[in-house]
């Protein structure tokens, strides 16, 4: 890297401080720190929530299978673009309904009331733990195939910069420094798709030396082997912390709906990129390592500045996904698990401090973790794989058909996480069947069943009927 | 058709993420610079 690579990527790290010490003067509550006031339209939600998800599978990871396995890897991550369309018309506007919301556990607790609220808390931040330790152990590895400085100092300084600005300026921060992450992104990984490109002697050159198998739709995969990739993409995230959290920051009903939408549009165009790219590093580097794919582009084919750039959109990609994750693991502690079981007569004023304090408190666990004890976040990311068997479904129950079965919901949530277990560790996923199938369709079993027999209340509440507003 | 898209589809991107980023920088002046004292 040239002087002025250097100065362009510590011009980024500048930047996401000065956004985060600006932001400082917004926090004046806890609604501020959580959801930013309510006060975020539709472009920064839809930008902010695109960085948010755009993390390091969707662009590093879906580089490296599109090398090794074509473009199959792509129409499999689709599922996530489609999940993000589906939630974003269907379930997000709706979302705005609960007054007060911060967290997917408060609206658990208003429909199924408090022990719900706990599960999902505490699914909550191990899902939110373990992909934070994750990124956190990205920064390195990012940084580490770039621009070769040593994993743990990598790991710091960017950790630092991200519990930073997490702490003082909440979700204004986060949000903010999420657009100036998704400009990066969205301009310079797509800039080095056209220049490889041109460095590969042009698109239909690239086309016509293409394997076969790479361009083709399954590629070399079996319809199992893509069907359970798929359903993963198109469940494992729906509805996480952070995502539901931005949603309630919007306004109303349609900031939520269009934010929503159009991430989940221009996901499917990020996905096709950084796959492209892949296929790329495939024409001009053969025989290197899949997941070496994306930075050997950069550092192999981008000029002079454009590779400090891209090593920033690269780290901007995890970074973003790092302070979201952090943010909301802040929120859900206080706002699931102290407020309403260790201290309800906590003020608005404390819950701020203590959100702050845990923010800081946890981003460094996390980074201790990760440059010491790697093995804590390998372990953590396994809850990965019990959020969509346990919550979503109860949580689609409540926020579309408004049902009130706090059994139903507490049975489903046990009886999905159980089964996940035990299908994932215990059997080894017998049939090419996944666990989180496996516990999905569980979930969904035990959830109608008991929701019939045992409604425990009014089983569709007026919150159900949508409004024409919600709808279109 | 896939070689049009490989220079399609990078070109949206990129327009795409100038224009949110434009409205995104317009809110951040209203609202992080001004205090948010336009709403």
């Amino acid at each position: 890297m040239t002087i002025l690579d250097w100065a362009l990527l510590a011009l980024y790290f500048v930047a996401l401080v000065l956004i985060g010490i600006q932001t400082i003067k917004r926090i004046e509550s806890s609604d501020d720190f959580a959801v930013a006031g309510n006060r975020i339209i539709w472009p920064v939600f839809f930008g902010s929530l695109a960085a948010a998800f755009l993390g390091g599978g969707a662009s590093l990871g879906n580089a490296g299978a599109s090398y090794s396995d074509g473009y199959v890897y792509m129409f499999a991550f689709f599922a996530f673009g489609l999940q993000t369309l589906l939630v974003g018309a269907f379930v997000a506007p709706r979302l705005k309904r609960y007054a007060g919301a911060h967290t997917v556990g408060d609206v658990m607790a208003e429909h199924y009331g408090p022990m719900a609220r706990l599960l999902t808390g505490i699914l909550s931040i191990a899902l939110c733990a373990g992909i934070l330790g994750a990124q956190a152990l990205a920064i390195g590895t990012v940084v580490n195939a770039t621009i070769d400085v040593p994993t743990v100092p990598a790991i710091v300084i960017g950790m630092a910069v991200v519990v930073t600005y997490s702490t003082f300026g909440g979700a204004w921060a986060v949000i903010q420094t999420d657009m100036l992450q998704f400009v990066i992104l969205g301009v310079f990984l797509p800039l080095a798709l056209i220049i490889g490109l041109f460095r590969a002697g042009g698109a239909g050159e690239l086309v016509a030396n293409a394997p076969d198998l790479h361009t083709s739709f399954l590629g070399d995969w079996t319809w199992a082997a893509f069907i359970g990739v798929f359903v993963a993409f198109l469940l494992g995230e729906t509805l996480v912390p952070p995502y539901a959290q931005r949603t309630f920051s919007t306004p109303d009903s349609r900031h939520a709906r269009l934010g929503f939408m159009l991430s989940g549009v221009f996901a499917f165009a990020f996905f096709f990129v950084a796959a492209s790219l892949g296929l790329v590093a495939l024409e001009l580097f053969p025989g290197i390592e899949p997941d070496q794919a994306l930075p050997t582009i950069v550092m192999e084919l981008m000029p002079v500045g454009l590779v400090g750039l891209l090593v920033a959109a690269l780290l901007a990609v995890v970074m973003s996904t790092a302070s979201s994750y952090l943010n909301s693991i802040a929120v859900v502690f206080t706002k699931d698990i102290y407020q309403p079981f260790v201290n309800p007569q906590v003020g608005p004023r404390q819950r701020l401090w203590i959100e702050r304090g845990l923010s800081l408190v946890v981003g460094v666990g996390a980074t201790l973790f990760a440059v010491t004890v790697p093995s804590i976040v390998d372990a953590l990311l396994y809850s990965y794989a019990l959020w969509a068997p346990t919550v979503i479904i109860p949580l689609l129950g409540a926020v579309l058909f408004g049902i009130r079965s706090a059994p139903a919901a507490l049975a489903a949530i046990l009886v999905g996480g159980l089964v996940t277990a035990l299908w994932t560790w215990g059997l080894d996923e017998p049939w090419e069947v996944t666990g989180l199938i496996a516990g999905v369709v569980c979930n969904l079993v035990v959830y109608t069943v008991v929701a019939i027999g045992r409604p425990g209340g009014s089983p569709v509440s007026p919150i159900s009927a949508p409004t024409r507003e919600e709808v279109f | 058709m896939l070689a049009f898209l490989l220079y399609a589809v990078p070109v949206l991107v990129i327009a795409v993420t100038l224009y949110i980023g434009f409205l995104g920088w317009k809110f951040y002046l209203d609202e992080i610079v001004r205090g948010g004292e336009t709403q």
